[in-house]
């Protein structure tokens, strides 16, 4: 399995699939995306698009009904050889060591991610212990650390304290904090920062990319917020019902859309252009434009790619 | 319309939570103030916007306000069908038959569904309990109400763990939506839709609001979506309000301090307008 591209993370070809009584949906759809070493990579799209199961599957997370049904996830580590995680069993120790060790996950719902019986104290440092061998003192002392840099003042009274006392944007910064604590090579974040308010949004987006110059950390970062993946992300990948649509740098997507989707998702931003009118949603911005054709996901330069349909492909392909 | 009584009058609100001590028995040890002499009035068919830190109070508010939580001083005097009544003082039987009359919608979609309960009967749960409706005529409001969220008629036997973030957020919309309360507060509520759903979301809350003067308290972090739907916005920071104005006031000339740090900490869509938020210093 080679490697040119000094990629942290390649994704080829992935498809996952939920079976159930009215038959087969296939929730994600031939997807293929590079996370290079050290870049932020956004991930944005309809809701329901698959961007999170694509995320569980990375970390081998995809449980029956539903099943990888095709395609590979390369991983390679800063050190080692190449791993497809696709092929590890549930067993697997490696697998082990990839969830949350190498690639820590930051759970789009926090209170999935938290235990409601266990202080938030003990659950920070239990992630240490799972990953690093650290005794008890260090790892309290790790977790104030962490807490603080994510912005929760008194961190040392809190760490005693249990989710249901935590404001909503406080459990999600603890789950943030969850994430980071076992210096990653591979953060996934999903959906991190919604609840918080702008500033602290802020301020956790100077830490991300901080993190990421320091120490080469990779991030996979899913938002609805196209005002955060234009501040944080050095390429952009744009899902439509379980396939990719647009590919690019955070230039090219967000100043030049090419895909109908994404312009509609540009355009149905609030902004002083549609004060106090309603807002257009996808199907008011493409009329009738019919765009469940449009497909198949052509590479039109380096590094940029869109779905056309396929009569458009086959131009292109020309 | 100067002889409109407000919906809801909020005055000298406050909630306190126990501190407790370390160790086995957890003893109180002393008070923590999260919401600390909220005031505002609120006229039928307006929107009112909180905004803040997180942390601030804004959900403990929404939640003392709509009886979630009790709370610790203050009066909540609400405009029912039957006249005004101060929510602060009823006790859970009395304030039961007011609950169809004013709805939350949660911050947390997944802690608020329950797991064991398909969508079509989630959504259909309130009207039941309130036997507002039954059997044929219940399922089809159920299923137009679902469509009205970007949901289908497909998803009715499915269980919550089945759907996305931003469709279980849905779900949360559709079964308040569903009782046609006067009073909604949404805590966060379109915080997981993509723009486009958002805005589908957003549309549809507006539609309703024209068509039955529905009033809305609207907690949320996204400024865009505060600007657009809102009347009038408060700003909170560690539990007090620090600055009341109508929306374009608040957009044009912040007053406080943190409301102009958290103004200038909106991220731009373009790419060459980098972010320089402004630090608050108390
Ligand atoms: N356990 C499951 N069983 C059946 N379908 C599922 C299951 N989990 C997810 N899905 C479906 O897979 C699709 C993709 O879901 P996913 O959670 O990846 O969406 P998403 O892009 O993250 O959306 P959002 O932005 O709303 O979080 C959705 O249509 C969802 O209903
Ligand atoms: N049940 C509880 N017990 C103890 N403290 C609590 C409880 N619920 C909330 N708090 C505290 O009250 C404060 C306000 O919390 P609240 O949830 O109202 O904040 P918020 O403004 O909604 O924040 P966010 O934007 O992060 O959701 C926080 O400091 C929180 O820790
Ligand atoms: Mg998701
Ligand atoms: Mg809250």
């Amino acid at each position: 399995m080679p490697n040119p591209n000094e990629n942290a993370l390649s994704i080829r070809e992935l498809s996952v699939t939920f079976d159930s009584e009215d038959g087969a949906f296939e929730a994600v759809r031939n997807v293929s995306y590079d996370v290079p070493r050290g870049k932020v990579l956004a991930v944005v799209g309809e809701s329901g698009s698959g961007k999170s199961v694509t995320a569980n599957a990375i970390l081998g997370l995809i449980q029956a009904p539903g099943r990888v049904s095709n395609g590979q996830i390369l991983f390679y580590p800063k050190k080692g050889n190449p791993v497809d995680i696709t092929t590890l069993s549930e067993k697997d120790d490696l697998l082990f060591k990839i969830r949350g060790g190498k690639i820590g996950m930051i759970f789009q719902e926090p209170m999935t991610a938290l235990s409601p019986v266990h202080s938030i104290g003990n659950q920070l440092c239990e992630a240490l212990f799972l990953h690093k061998s650290v005794d008890k003192k260090e790892a309290e002392r790790v977790a104030i650390e962490m807490l603080e840099k994510v912005g929760i003042t008194d961190p040392a009274t809190r760490l005693k304290q249990y989710p249901h006392e935590f404001s909503g944007g406080m459990r999600q910064r603890v789950v943030i904090a969850m994430a980071l604590i076992c210096e990653p090579e591979i953060i996934i974040a999903d959906e991190p920062t919604t609840a918080l308010d702008v500033t602290i949004q802020a301020q956790i987006l100077t830490l991300l990319s901080k993190l990421q110059k320091e120490t080469g950390t990779s991030v996979i970062f899913i938002t609805h917020d196209l005002g955060v993946v234009a501040q944080i992300a050095d390429d952009v990948a744009v899902m439509y019902k379980g396939r990719i649509v647009e590919k690019g740098s955070v230039r090219q997507v967000l100043k030049d859309p090419l895909h109908p989707y994404t312009k509609a998702l540009l355009a149905a931003i609030p902004s002083q252009k549609n004060l106090g009118a309603r807002l257009p949603t996808i199907d008011s911005v493409l009329g009738d434009t019919d765009i469940s054709t449009h497909t198949e996901l052509i590479e039109i330069g380096a590094g940029r790619s869109v779905a056309l349909a396929p009569e458009e492909a086959a131009r292109h392909s020309k | 319309m100067p002889t409109t009584k407000p919906i809801l009058s909020v005055k000298r609100l406050s909630k306190r939570f126990p501190i407790y001590s370390d160790g086995v028995v957890r003893r109180v040890v002393d008070n923590f103030t999260a919401v600390n002499d909220v005031n505002f009035d609120l006229m039928p068919g307006e929107t009112l916007g909180i905004v803040g830190e997180s942390g601030s109070g804004k959900t403990t508010c929404a939640r003392c306000v709509l009886r979630a939580l009790e709370p610790s001083e203050g009066e909540v005097i609400f405009q029912s069908r039957n006249g005004p009544l101060d929510l602060a003082q009823l006790s859970e039987k009395q304030l039961k038959p007011l609950r169809q009359e004013m709805q939350m919608i949660f911050q947390d979609p997944f802690s608020s569904l329950n797991p064991r309960m398909t969508v079509g009967e989630t959504v259909a749960e309130p009207m039941l309990i309130h036997k507002l409706s039954k059997g044929a005529a219940l399922k089809e409001q159920v299923v137009s109400i679902l469509e009205k969220v970007g949901l289908a008629a497909e998803h009715l036997n499915r269980y919550p763990h089945a759907f996305s973030g931003g469709q279980r957020q849905r779900i949360g919309i559709a079964r308040a939506l569903i009782m046609k309360p006067s009073l909604i507060v949404a805590d966060e509520s379109v915080s997981a839709l993509d723009v486009s759903v958002q805005a589908q979301v957003i549309n549809l809350l507006q539609d309703l609001q024209e068509e039955f003067q529905l009033t809305y308290i609207f907690v949320a972090h996204d400024l865009s979506v505060v600007k657009h739907i809102c009347d009038r916005v408060l700003v909170m920071r560690k539990g007090e309000v620090v600055e009341s104005k109508t929306t374009s006031e608040l957009f044009s000339n912040p007053e406080h301090g943190y409301t102009r740090s958290l103004l200038s900490a909106i991220p731009s869509p373009d790419p060459d307008i980098p972010l320089q938020p402004i630090a608050y210093k108390e």
